[in-house]
Order: C-alpha cells, then sequence, then structure tokens
C-alpha cells in the first residue's frame, strides 16, 4: 500500500491504524507523519486510532525510573546539570533564544501564532486594540526576526530568529512610513530586545509602515539613515 | 493528574518552560519508562530509549493538539514508537522482565478508573469479535512492539498473509468501535 497523495479513504484509515500499532517501518512511518501535517484526513485518522487503543495503554505498569535519568535529560537538553534548572528565569520564552532559534525553519505564520500566544500567557495585551505582529526576513539572507508590539505599552519587542550579528556590528530597527522618512527606533541587541516605540510610530504601522533591520556599525547608523545593508523587512500583521 | 493538567503542561513546554517540563517528567515518567522496559524488556536500552523519548516530547511539543487528543495517549505514542525503533534496531531480547521488576500498576483515581473500565470494556468487546489470535496479534503489535515480521514467525503464516489478517481485523475493530459510539 504506496503512502501518497493517492491514497484512497480505506487505505488511509488502515495506515493510520498500523501507525498506531507500530507495524509501519521507520520510513513509511515519517512519511506518514510527513502526509498528516499535510492532510487533515491522515491527521484525524492517526488521532481516531490513538483513541480506540488508547485503552490498551492500561497494559503498561508504571515503574519509576532511576534518579539520575531526570538530570541526564536537563544536562541534554538545557547543556546544565538539573540541579541548577528550575531557577525561575525572567519571563521564560522571550528570553529562550534557543527556543526560538529552533524555530528559525517554521512558517512565519506559525511563529506569528506563537507570538501571539506567549503575548496571551503573559496577559499584559489590551484588550481594545490588536496586537502587532511583524515577522522580518528577506529572500537573500538568513536574518529573521520577529517583532511583537502590544497597545499601550509603547515598546516593540525584538527576538532575533535566525541568524548572527557580525563582531563590531549592531542590528538597527528601522520604521519605513510610506507618507515619511525612514526612522530609526533603536539598535537591536542579539537574542532579544525591548526598543521603544511611540504611540506615533505604532500608528504608522498600522496605517501600512513596514519595520526593516540593517547591518550597522556598533551602536548604530551614526547620521540616522540605514548605512549598511538591509537585512530583513516585514509587515505588520494584527491580531 | 488529570488529563487537562497535563495538557497545560505540554503546552507550557511548547513555549520552552523548563520547569512544565520537570513537572511533566515527575508525573508520566513512570507509565513512559513502563511502556519503555514492557517493548525492550532491557533496563539499560530502557533507561537510555527513555531519555529519548523526553528529548523528542519537548521538540514536538508544538504538534500537541490540546483538546484534540488525550494527553497520555500522545505521549505513549511517542514513547512506543521510540522504543519500537530501538527494538528493531537491536536484536529482541527475550528476558523475562517481572522476574526483575515490580510490574504493579499505580492505583487510578475513582473518575480515571471508571473511564478507563469504560473503554477498556468496549475494546475488549470488540476484540472479542475478532478471531482470537487475530486479536491477540493486534494486541501484541500495540503492547510489545512486535513487527510484521515477528508476528508472521509467532503465527507460522507467511507475511503477507499476516498483513492481509491483521487490516482486515482493523477494519472490523473500526467498524466495531464505531457502533458502540
Amino acid at each position: 500500500m504506496p503512502i501518497d497523495g493517492n491514497m484512497k479513504p480505506e487505505e488511509v484509515e488502515v495506515l493510520a491504524g498500523e501507525y498506531i500499532l507500530g507495524l509501519l517501518d521507520a520510513s513509511d512511518r515519517d512519511e506518514f507523519e510527513r502526509l498528516a501535517l499535510e492532510r487533515q484526513d491522515v491527521a484525524e485518522a492517526i488521532l481516531q486510532w490513538q483513541e480506540r487503543l488508547g485503552a490498551l495503554n492500561d497494559a503498561f505498569p508504571e515503574i519509576v525510573p532511576p534518579a539520575q535519568l531526570k538530570q541526564d535529560i536537563a544536562a541534554r537538553l538545557f547543556s546544565e546539570p538539573a540541579s541548577a534548572a528550575g531557577a525561575a528565569e525572567g519571563s521564560g520564552l522571550w528570553h529562550a533564544t534557543g527556543f526560538w532559534r529552533a524555530l528559525a525553519l517554521v512558517s512565519s505564520a506559525l511563529l506569528i501564532a506563537l507570538a501571539l500566544y506567549t503575548v496571551q500567557l503573559a496577559g499584559t495585551g489590551d484588550e481594545e486594540q490588536p496586537v502587532l505582529v511583524v515577522s522580518l526576513q528577506s529572500g537573500e539572507t538568513d536574518y529573521r526576526f520577529l517583532a511583537v508590539h502590544e497597545p499601550g505599552t509603547e515598546k516593540v519587542r525584538m527576538t532575533l530568529v535566525s541568524g548572527a550579528v557580525e563582531a563590531e556590528k549592531d542590528f538597527e530597527l528601522w520604521l519605513v512610513d510610506p507618507e515619511n522618512d525612514t526612522v530609526s527606533l533603536g539598535v537591536i541587541e542579539e537574542g532579544g530586545s525591548v526598543i521603544p516605540l511611540a504611540d506615533e510610530h505604532a500608528e504608522v504601522l498600522r496605517r501600512g509602515g513596514k519595520l526593516a533591520v540593517s547591518i550597522e556599525q556598533k551602536g548604530g547608523s551614526p547620521t540616522g539613515v540605514a548605512e549598511g545593508p538591509v537585512v530583513a523587512v516585514g509587515e505588520p500583521h494584527e491580531l | 493528574m488529570s488529563d487537562s493538567e497535563i495538557e497545560d503542561l505540554i503546552a507550557a513546554i511548547a513555549l520552552a518552560d523548563r520547569q512544565a517540563f520537570g513537572r511533566l517528567y515527575d508525573v508520566v515518567s513512570p507509565k513512559l519508562f513502563g511502556v519503555s522496559l514492557r517493548i525492550l524488556k532491557n533496563r539499560t536500552l530502557a533507561e537510555d530509549a527513555l531519555q529519548e523519548i523526553f528529548v523528542k516530547i519537548w521538540q514536538r511539543s508544538q504538534s500537541y493538539r490540546p483538546g484534540r487528543q488525550a494527553p497520555m495517549g500522545w505521549l505513549v505514542t511517542i514513547a512506543r514508537h521510540h522504543a519500537i525503533d530501538v527494538i528493531r534496531a537491536n536484536k529482541r531480547k527475550h528476558e523475562d522482565i517481572e522476574a526483575h521488576y515490580d510490574l504493579k500498576s499505580s492505583d487510578p483515581s475513582p473518575e480515571q478508573h471508571a473511564m478507563a473500565t469504560n473503554e477498556r470494556e468496549r475494546i475488549a468487546n470488540c476484540l472479542k469479535e475478532l478471531e482470537p489470535n487475530k486479536a491477540e496479534a493486534v494486541v501484541a503489535a500495540y503492547v510489545e512492539g512486535y513487527s510484521y515480521n515477528e508476528l508472521a514467525d509467532r503465527y507460522a503464516i507467511p507475511l503477507n498473509t499476516m498483513r492481509t489478517w491483521l487490516r482486515r481485523s482493523l477494519i472490523k475493530l473500526k467498524a466495531c468501535l464505531e457502533n458502540a459510539d
């Protein structure tokens, strides 16, 4: 039974059953998982079989693993001894550069959805006006940034999602106003940074302005206009 | 811990919350270690597998669909699939696991117990409608992680016959479980 776009509904059903039972070989399983991302019927069939056979999970006993394992896993994932883990780290996600870096390859739409989720979790958003989210990138470079502006905060939170700042250089954020001159909003630190955003500048974004990032000398362009190459551009989405 | 609490932990892990990851580990690692041991029947392999399983949980937490699937079902599927990969990469060892470990399950809460009983009865009834060895093959694939090759050996039938058997059993099982809804 080939796993491809031509699968009939009954083939999808049987393959999903075999997938959940663990009877597909590794390459077929990967292919089926990939299809599940594209095809709702495949994803749904998998969920249904998982549900149908879930009662068989009672057959698995509960056995406490050795204590050391938890620390080993934390060390592998977070490159630090588990004894140091668990300490509060600011508002976790925005400072978790590694997390955002890991997302470098995912779609802008997913990035935006995740950004929205973090904003909701933070619970600081103003209900009246939409949150503005900008995914900045260009077809020519690997640099990707995510910018989030929550109404009423007069700031924009920037995260470098992929690409690294060059030595002796800084990223500078620009507001591209369709009706006026481009203005500098400030320098972005690597990993994440909060940059002030005046209400009038937020208004420009709502009216169709864009954000852009250029690579400038340390401390930003001395002239007030971008001197270095513009490496990422994006327009806002309202959430 | 309830399903919705486990869901909340997975949602927090999708946002790189390490504390939530630690809590999820505390809550579900005994079950997932049980899965790993049951399939691998070797303590060293099962411990290594459990590490990989939790790395995958961390990495795949964004693919979990809250409200659409039982969180334990999602977690057990990750664990089973990984353990099955390991067993297929290693020669299956037939140790008598019960000689080494206490396999008693922890007691479920009364609600969990009632729900599990209901679901268990449904699947048990539908498995009974299959011929006994066919029902057994489905359960062996799920619980022991047997491959088509191993099942064919076990029932001493050709591989393709085994596939046909099992696929037909799946179709019957689905029809029966849907009628029970």
